[in-house]
């Protein structure tokens, strides 16, 4: 199954996340960012889901330490919000996220889409 | 010391359970109501803790993850007023706090009756 890591620092959501997609990919959940920027670099993901809102180091910090990482550069994420206010989209697109997914994720088949399509190599 | 808080309605969409048995039957209901009775009160202590403090930042901080979580078990009810007292906390407005973060307060704690017997015997 292709890999995928979750960062995400509620359990309840890791836990329905990993409900959605463990069917389908291989989830390598973290539940902060130093953990996750750990666990990726040893292992990395094909995509990564990542909370805006982790405690210390934040969503948007987490994404440039990725970018940092060895492949880190290409690597697709996805931002994950409970944020969903005018604006929000761009703005995280315009930090380097790819795509932009609002919590609670009510739409599962969207979120699988999603992810399809940032793993298609046609993209 | 906190005042003692006012019954509210738990409101629960069985949907929200529901789901729940779908994505990954009790296994999923049991971890994931147990991850609710956990944090959840303390969430709502933190947030008050914050409201007296005046700190709209920690404030807001405690609030934002209750939307989610209060969504993902069928909460329609508290998770509409946590993000409403989210969005208060992030203007600053202290007068309608201290309604919103009472009545988030006591709605997370009729919640959290209802769900409780549900971690021991899942319901349909």
């Amino acid at each position: 199954m292709t890999p995928l890591a979750l960062v995400e620092d509620n359990e309840d959501n890791r836990l329905v996340c990993e409900a959605i997609l463990g069917d389908r990919y291989a989830i390598a959940a973290y539940e902060d960012g130093p953990a996750a920027l750990a666990g990726i670099a040893a292992a990395p993901p094909a995509l990564v889901l990542l909370d805006i809102s982790l405690p210390g180091m934040d969503g948007p910090a987490v994404l440039r330490a990725l970018r940092e990482l060895p492949g880190g550069a290409t690597l697709p994420v996805v931002a994950l919000t409970a944020h969903a206010m005018p604006g929000d989209r761009e703005r995280y697109l315009g930090l380097g996220f790819d795509a932009y997914v609002t919590k609670p994720i009510v739409d599962e088949e969207a979120l699988v889409a999603t992810i399809e399509r940032l793993l298609s190599p046609a993209r | 010391m906190d005042q003692p808080l006012p019954r509210e309605s738990a409101s629960l969409d069985p949907e929200g359970i529901a789901r729940l048995r779908r994505l990954g039957g009790d296994a999923l209901i049991a971890k994931v109501l147990t991850a609710f009775l956990r944090d959840m009160p303390a969430r709502a202590a933190a947030a008050r803790a914050a409201l007296r403090a005046r700190d709209s930042v920690r404030l807001a901080g405690a609030l934002h993850p209750m939307v989610s979580t209060a969504w993902n078990v069928g909460a329609v009810e508290l998770a509409a007023l946590a993000r409403e007292a989210e969005h208060a906390a992030k203007a600053e407005a202290w007068p309608a706090l201290f309604d919103l973060v009472g009545r988030t307060s006591a709605t997370v704690a009729a919640v959290c009756d209802a769900l409780e017997p549900l971690v021991q015997r899942p319901a349909a």
